[in-house]
């Protein structure tokens, strides 16, 4: 075609406006706007959860898992994907001059994508069947409607466009071909292959689509907006077409081959995730040539747009500039190190769909319907719609960087992990406070775009005015064949590189890590790992389904401070049994992938059942839900979940240290591998470890509050005054000590802290500061009440003796150090009195009752009860108190 | 190795380009070209959209 033939491509004997199908445009901006409301419930119900953790009802389908994942497909799908159908249905016949492929077409597309895919897709994950994998929360089933619905998308928009020459094409076609092609590839890519390759390989795929779904759907679709919008309502053309078409092939060559950076410092080949910082660094590049290029071409719109499509469109266009220079440094060793994992990546994922990609959806909307003549148009409510997004978005990104960074210190730090939940609270509130002007901004969005007077948006279009056009009046008539073919030519290059560099992305990033991955699996899988049991992976699948791993990681990161808090990175091999992985992008509690061992299964009943008996600090839901009405009343469901719970790690424990050695033997010189092997680091810091040896504690704590420590850390099951008697004791077995009732050395506080007190829910605590664990050395012992005055005759205590060798002493030992020659064989240590000495008070009570949950049966009916309290003075001669 | 060959041929494909924008005038008014035709389409759209106005939606069916 001829530059004189594409200046004269509109119809001219028809009204233009009979190329545009407005009733789709209206229909999908109208779904677009209820489903948009619909995830706001959902997001704010999320976020709720955060400082109210017991609000909701006792029933699944509100269960925080699942609303998180009808959140993030609702606003993806349902908001965006009909949002761009509207603008869709404007700009496509505006740029080709030629009608969409069939109004029939988009009456099945509207209703596929709405009644086949969103809400069907809702109600499904809310029922419990979803897969877990990030952004592509939706079922298989329904991933099979949105790549058909994809299909109708292309063969309805994308006809159009092929009639014309590639010379010929603005750089916002250039983004919906870009947009729908890429797309149509990467979802299947995304959303099918995770689910059928396990562990750090499926990571490697979900990696991919995370970036993708965001830089091959919603950012395409989103600058065909910005780009089309700009020069329409300002009247004059954009500042350069080369930038931008430098800026369209940039980010399409770059986009896909950033989507490793969501695991750096992973089991993932180094080479990979090199590959995609690197893509990253230079993805933040071309968005700011983009960004500049449209930033000029609105120039002399002033710096507050009349047309208030326009404003939504600049706004878009700067947060999309924040968002871009954010992720490229986030993606870069240094700050991913800290940051990663933290609110900050939440507060950048809100910035890109709610800021950028919806304040473009908006300009899109608003601008196709001011061109509708028959619509309604109120601008007094959409000017008020745009103050309060743009108010509530920002109140959310900054506040989200701030809990992102206030969570990066308190990680960093060492300090216990909920110091950094309990840091958050206050940023989780504004989080969930800056729904509100979001929300009322979209409703009056639904109000601006219903009421008001119909044809009013034209009337808006022409007081908002516009540049002479005479200026492209005249340019547009150059060109020559030559220069045509040219163009032509260099753009089919691009096209070719483009496709090259998305199949370079999957090969580079996705199957050639999982080759590599497979070789190192099958080379250093030690020999027979266990796998999981029936019951653990019916656990799995409720710990998927639940989204569970949407605030557990179960990746332990090759950093210092995952190391040091949650014990040796995780290796390949670890994850095969993991399809899809449960590796998790973001850490609300900690990282649970050697989890097994490190509670007791009546601790993790009682943890499930009513989160804070145990952890009165924890924002976890209860899933109270899993029981009959009492945490020691599990149904299957919390059995199998507990079950999968106790499996997390144990495969890399059962074959150490022969599968490590393995590892070193083939891998000695890969320095990351190196940094998993370290024998010391493989069991979780909680875990109970009586073997290890005990650091001696020179740091007294002076300066850290104990008492503040053992509320967050201790209370749940000793209770604040150490009593035993914390709200989550009934459930435990043995219930835990009752610290005003014994003496302790401080050695023997130092090795509790240190090795945890194995077959209780008394965890190790190695993971904590010394300051910290001094701090609580020194609380536990303030809890101790004078011992009354107490005369104690010879003969009680010789008596005392005779009972202690003839009934105690074969656990015990005879010094009482609690190294009988029965001791090895009891699940729970006896008691050193030596380093700890019960009251007499509690002596008699246990010698009468016994102690449940340990071998340590009640005594009256062999004991006297003089007997009794002669063995109780007798063994506290053991005690050696403070040396 | 895979940095190095997204960098390099990031490089060569932006440098390309850009010499040829450079090099190239015929090339360069070319390539400039759509942004002005599109603005064209568009006035046309919008000034034929102002002339029928809200009398009339012919496809839509629509007051």
């Amino acid at each position: 075609m001829t530059n004189a033939d594409a200046s004269t491509r509109l119809p001219a004997g028809n009204l233009t406006a009979e190329l545009i199908d407005t009733r789709l445009v209206f229909a999908h901006g109208m779904a677009a706007l209820v489903t948009v409301l619909i995830a706001i419930v959902f997001g704010i119900l999320v976020s709720l959860q955060f400082f109210m953790p017991d609000y909701a009802p006792s029933w699944l389908t509100m269960a925080w898992g699942r609303m998180r994942y009808a959140h993030t497909q609702g606003i993806m799908l349902g908001w965006l994907g009909n949002a761009f159908l509207a603008f869709m249905y404007h700009a496509v016949p505006v740029l080709t001059g030629r009608q969409v492929t069939s109004p029939l077409l988009g009456r099945w597309l509207f209703g596929l994508w709405n009644f086949i895919v969103v809400l069907p897709g809702w109600l499904l994950v809310l029922s419990g069947i979803s897969q877990p994998i990030e952004w592509a929360e939706f079922p298989w089933i329904v991933d099979a409607f949105v790549i058909a619905g994809l299909l109708l998308a292309a063969i309805q928009f994308l006809p159009p466009f092929l009639k014309n020459g590639l010379e010929d094409l603005y750089v916002s076609s250039w983004y919906i071909i870009g947009g729908l092609v890429f797309t149509l590839l990467a979802y299947p890519m995304g959303n099918i292959i995770p689910e059928l390759v396990p562990g750090a390989e499926s990571a490697a795929f979900t990696g991919l689509w995370i970036h993708d779904a965001v830089g091959l759907f919603v950012t395409p679709m989103a600058l065909s907006i910005l780009y089309f919008v700009t020069p329409a309502t300002t009247g004059r053309p954009i500042f350069s077409h080369f930038l931008s078409m430098l800026g369209f092939w940039g980010l399409f060559f770059f986009y896909p081959l950033n989507g490793t950076h969501h695991y750096v410092f992973s089991a993932i080949p180094m080479a990979a995730q090199m590959g995609a910082i690197a893509a990253s660094a230079l993805l933040g590049v071309v968005v700011v040539i983009v960004v500049t290029n449209l930033l000029l071409s609105m120039r002399g719109a002033g710096f507050l747009p009349k047309d208030i499509g326009l404003r939504f469109v600049m706004l878009s266009t700067i947060f999309y500039l924040i968002v871009s220079v954010q992720g490229a440094s986030q993606a870069q060793m240094g700050l991913n190190r800290v940051v990663h994992f933290t609110d900050w990546v939440i507060a950048h994922s809100h910035l890109a769909m709610l800021g950028f990609a919806t304040f473009a959806g908006i300009g899109g909307i608003i601008h196709a319907w001011q061109r509708i003549p028959w619509a309604r148009y109120n601008e007094r409510a959409l000017n008020w719609s745009f103050w309060l997004l743009v108010v509530g978005i920002s109140i959310m990104f900054v506040d989200l960087t701030m809990a992102g960074l206030v969570q990066a210190e308190a990680w960093q730090s060492g300090a216990p992990w909920l110091e950094s939940v309990q840091h958050s609270r206050l940023y989780w509130h504004i989080r969930t406070g800056s729904a509100l002007p979001i929300t009322l901004g979209f409703l009056l969005i639904f109000y601006g775009l219903l009421s008001g007077p119909q044809g009013a948006g034209s009337a808006a279009v022409q007081a908002a005015g516009k540049g002479s056009s005479q200026d492209a009046d005249d340019k547009a008539a150059t060109g020559s064949p030559q220069q045509a073919h040219l163009l032509r030519m260099s753009y089919r290059a691009a096209m070719a590189a483009g496709i090259v560099f998305f199949i370079l992305s999957v090969g580079l990033l996705g199957f050639w890590p999982g080759r590599v991955l497979d070789e190192q699996i099958a080379a250093t899988t030690p020999d027979n790992i266990f796998g999981l049991s029936s019951s653990e992976q019916r656990g799995r699948a409720i710990y998927a389904r639940e989204g569970c791993a949407y605030c557990h990681t179960q990746q332990i990161r090759y950093t210092d401070a995952d190391i040091e808090r949650f014990g040796a990175p995780t290796l390949a091999w670890e994850g095969q049994f993991d399809t899809p992985h449960m590796w998790g992008t973001r850490r609300v509690g900690p990282d649970l992938s050697r989890a097994g061992g490190t509670r007791s299964a009546d601790w993790q009943y009682a943890h499930l059942f009513a989160p804070r008996s145990v952890v009165p600090w924890s924002i976890m839901p209860s899933y109270a839900v899993f029981f009959d009405g009492a945490a020691d009343k599990p149904r299957l469901e919390a059995r199998d979940l507990v079950a999968y719970l106790e499996s997390l790690g144990r495969a890399r424990e059962l074959a150490w240290p022969q599968g490590d050695e393995k590892i070193r033997s083939l891998y000695g010189e890969d320095k990351w591998l190196q940094m998993s092997l370290d024998t010391t680091l493989n069991t979780h810091p909680a875990r109970a470890a009586p073997e290890l040896e005990v650091p001696r504690n020179a740091t007294t704590g002076v300066d850290v509050d104990g008492q503040y420590y053992f509320n967050m850390l201790c209370a749940g099951c000793h209770g604040q005054d150490g009593s035993g008697n914390g709200p989550g004791s009934d459930w435990l077995s043995p219930k835990p000590r009752n610290l005003t009732q014994h003496d302790y050395t401080r050695d023997r506080l130092e090795s509790v802290l240190w090795q945890g007190i194995d077959n209780t829910a008394m965890p190790a605590w190695r993971d904590l500061p010394d300051g910290v664990r001094s701090a609580l050395i020194g609380q536990v012992m303030s809890f101790k009440a004078a011992d009354p005055e107490v005369v104690v005759d010879q003969q009680q205590l010789i008596t005392g003796e005779n009972v202690y060798r003839e009934n105690c002493s074969q656990c015990h030992g005879d010094d009482g150090s609690g190294v009988g020659f029965a001791a090895d064989m009891l699940p729970v240590a006896p008691s050193d009195f030596r380093h700890q000495r019960p009251s007499v008070g509690e002596s008699v009570r246990v010698l009468n009752n016994g102690i449940d949950g340990t071998s340590m049966a009640p005594w009256t009916d062999r004991l006297s009860e003089d007997e009794i309290l002669a063995v109780t003075h007798y063994l506290r001669n053991f005690y050696e108190g403070e040396q | 190795m895979i940095s190095n060959a997204i960098v390099i041929s990031a490089l060569v494909l932006a440098g390309g380009y850009c010499l040829l924008w450079l090099l190239r005038k015929d090339f360069r008014q070319q390539v400039e070209q759509p942004k002005y035709r599109f603005l064209q389409q568009v006035n046309q759209f919008d000034g034929r959209h102002e002339e029928s106005g809200v009398k009339e939606d012919k496809v839509n069916g629509q007051p």
